[in-house]
């Protein structure tokens, strides 16, 4: 498998009932406005990007889980960080080490770990990452079946 | 702009419908006024001791002394040596005497802890979502480790499989566990009063095995009375009350535990009165899922007090000592809790409550009063790169006792932590010496915690008062500054800051700069959204996966405010 395809079995595109006769169109995501980006003061080469995401396919329902999602340097090299599709503050409802084995898709989808998207819907997705040395810019989200597009100056708090 | 954006991301938040919880589903029992147990004297008693119950009177009282005669006199009708037989034996109403020892429950221990379709009563568990769908995977389950919780049934006909002590008050049968239709009545075993007759609490010792989740449970019996002992080493709770209407926790040191000293949970009626807690790798004392107090319908749909005002308090907490925890207080659905007179210090964070987890009776979380205590030198790192790889290396089971490790995140070097909560007020605290925030409040839209609808998103941070506290500044004067002496993300209707004295410095008073007082209180449904950015990072923060999330500040203590 390839590592694009090897990326996007981590997204599932599913094809909306009665649309058997036609192709699917390809399943995508893009930013509803720009997003917004800002830096703790305590953290300097830490970023937080905060915005929301349209599924911009026609007909393709997304279910994607956020360990899918990464941000990437230009020459496609994963930075530390993690993403949710979540826009405050959470916590999970199990504690750190009573987390069952698979823990439940609707507790997935409260702490954004998990979305699915109807054609034309928005989620919330925030995505950290920490600037090294060396990486090539512009980054960008990966999310296996596409890329979005991220701010290339951050607010400090 | 920063509000607008916010509005927006408000609006796109994605539908996440769960009735997940950890505890089993569960109901408030039928309330009839605050009423606590009053502490009895005489009546029927059971009399249980241990082989050194003898040296322990005489070691702990004066030769000579009236209570050392009782104690002896008492000790004569001693013809048990653990507490469950004498739970066993026992009838409402009854008083069961601790003599001086270490009760280890040699017989509940032998009863296999369990799981879901293995030990004892395999079948009675319950599972927060999709249990019972035994389809093959996508669409069922694809663990064999499902989410789930032993129910009621479980209680009542295995009861020592999970707890160390039980005391079931309500045997009838649930015949829909998942979605609980018996409204909890106590039917036996009702108003007990069980006491250590020490010199002090830790002269009595209910000893967790570290597999038993709880040491002492009482499930659905109204007005029981729980004085002068400790105990320790739950794998989850120390005391957990379930479903119970009156009761009282007093004289009681709450120690290393797993996750919580003292919980209560869709409880109400109740005291907690002269406890020490500390070492417990969730919260010391958690009155959660706290019955409102308010005339609702408590056991019905979405219910609030916002049309009738915080009318009384349901659960009163005094005289804690909390210290040492990863959270003090914790209460999620903390409702009408009253806090007085209390301290909370040397935890990550002094007291917390929110409306983040979805599945909890009572939510969202509103009406507490927390007023006349000490919240300091909440500075306590558990969360250290060291701390973390240790805990991850060995678990609970293996663990020394006196080693805490956090079970959840929080903002270390924090007083107080108000995640989603409305109409709550902190009146006349002292609050120094927390080295990132004072207080700390913020907003948490419904969606978190799996209500979607539009028209409650904004129903957490409003109508909260912060009145006449003394921030920065020590009881005798010394001034000890907190980071900020408050800090909010500025969210809210309704929330004002009146009468607060700082000696915490210049520029620490709070951030925002200036905070609405109580004639022009705050006006926005909505946070600024530099400030809720920042904190969604340390949603992921997983000590084994991830225990350091980028962006997140909260596992470094900062420095010291001077």
């Amino acid at each position: 498998m390839s590592r694009r395809g090897a990326a996007a079995a981590g997204v599932v595109v599913v094809v909306l009932a009665g649309c058997g006769s036609k192709p699917a169109d390809e399943a995508r995501l893009a930013w509803k406005s720009t997003p917004a980006a800002f830096s703790p003061k305590a953290l300097p080469t830490d970023r937080v990007v905060l915005g929301t995401v349209r599924n911009a396919s026609k007909q393709a329902r997304l279910v994607l889980s956020a360990s899918e999602v990464h941000v990437v340097d230009a020459a496609g090299r994963r930075l530390k960080g993690s993403a949710q599709f979540i826009a405050s503050y959470a916590h999970g409802l199990y504690g750190a080490y009573q987390k069952p084995v698979d823990v439940e898709e609707p507790e997935l989808l409260r702490l954004g770990l998990k979305i699915k998207l109807a054609p034309g819907r928005t989620a919330p997705l925030y995505v950290s990452y920490r600037l090294r040395p060396g990486l090539k810019l512009p980054v960008h989200v990966d999310y296996g079946s596409g890329t979005l597009p991220l701010p290339s100056r951050a607010k400090t708090d | 702009m920063k509000r607008a954006l916010a509005l927006c991301l408000l609006l796109c938040l994605v539908p996440g419908v769960a009735e997940a919880h950890p505890e089993r589903p569960t109901l408030f029992p039928a309330w009839a006024g605050l009423k606590y147990p009053t502490y009895r004297r005489s009546g029927p008693k059971i009399v249980v001791c241990t082989k050194g119950s003898r040296k322990g009177i005489k070691r702990q009282f004066k030769a000579g002394s009236k209570e050392r005669r009782q104690r002896l006199r008492l000790l004569e009708h001693c013809r048990l040596h653990e507490i469950q037989q004498a739970i066993d034996a026992a009838h409402s109403g009854d008083r069961i005497l601790l003599m001086p020892g270490v009760y280890k429950e040699v017989t509940s221990r032998g009863v296999p802890v369990g799981d879901y379709h293995s030990g004892p009563c395999p079948n009675d568990y319950v599972a927060t979502e999709g249990f019972g769908n035994d389809a093959p995977p996508p669409v069922g389950r694809r663990s064999n480790d499902p989410a789930v919780r032993p129910d009621r049934n479980l209680q009542i006909d295995c009861p020592n499989a999970k707890n160390l002590i039980a005391v079931i008050g309500d045997t009838r049968p649930e015949p829909t566990p998942a979605a609980p239709s018996v409204v909890p009545r106590c039917l036996q075993l009702c108003n007990l009063q069980i006491e250590g007759l020490g010199r002090k609490p830790t002269d009595v010792v209910l000893r967790g095995d570290r597999l038993k989740l709880d040491v002492l449970r009482v499930d659905r019996a109204q007005g029981v009375y729980l004085r002068n002992f400790t105990v320790e080493q739950a794998a989850f709770n120390g005391i957990d009350l379930v479903e119970v209407n009156g009761f009282v926790v007093k004289d009681v040191v709450a120690r290393d535990n797993s996750d919580y000293g003292v919980l209560t949970f869709t409880s109400g009626n109740g005291l907690y009165d002269r406890i020490e807690a500390y070492g417990n790798g969730d919260s010391g004392v958690y009155p959660g899922s706290n019955q409102k107090g308010c005339d609702i319908d408590y056991n019905g749909a979405y219910q609030t007090c916002a049309m009738t005002g915080c009318q009384y308090s349901t659960t009163e907490l005094r005289h804690i000592d909390s210290h040492d925890n990863v959270l003090g207080y914790s209460g999620t659905a903390g409702n009408s809790t009253y806090v007085h007179d209390s301290r909370f210090h040397d935890n990550a964070t002094g007291l917390s409550t929110d409306s983040f987890a979805s599945g909890h009776p009572g939510m969202p979380q509103e009406c507490f009063r927390w007023e006349n205590n000490r919240i300091y030198s909440n500075n306590n790192n558990l969360f250290t790169a060291q701390r973390q790889r240790y805990c991850n290396a060995k678990p609970f089971p293996i663990r020394p006792a006196r080693i805490v490790c956090p079970h959840f995140q929080t903002a270390v070097g924090t007083g107080i932590l108000i995640g989603g909560g409305s109409r709550d007020t902190v009146k006349r605290n002292y609050i120094y010496d927390n080295w990132r925030h004072g207080v700390m409040l913020i907003w948490v839209p419904a969606a978190i915690r799996g209500d979607d609808r539009l028209e409650r998103q904004a129903d957490t941070s409003n109508g909260n008062r912060f009145l006449d506290n003394v921030m920065g500044r020590r009881p005798d004067g010394t001034p000890d500054p907190n980071g900020h002496d408050f800090w909010w993300d500025e969210q809210g209707v309704g929330n004002c800051w009146q009468g607060n004295e700082s000696s915490s410095g210049k520029g620490r008073f709070s951030d925002p700069a200036s905070l609405p007082n109580c004639a022009h209180p705050s006006t926005s449904p909505v946070s600024r959204l530099d400030k809720t950015a920042l904190l969604v990072p340390c949603t992921t923060w997983d000590p084994e996966k991830n225990p350091r999330p980028v962006a997140c500040d909260w596992f470094d203590l900062p420095a010291e405010p001077r």
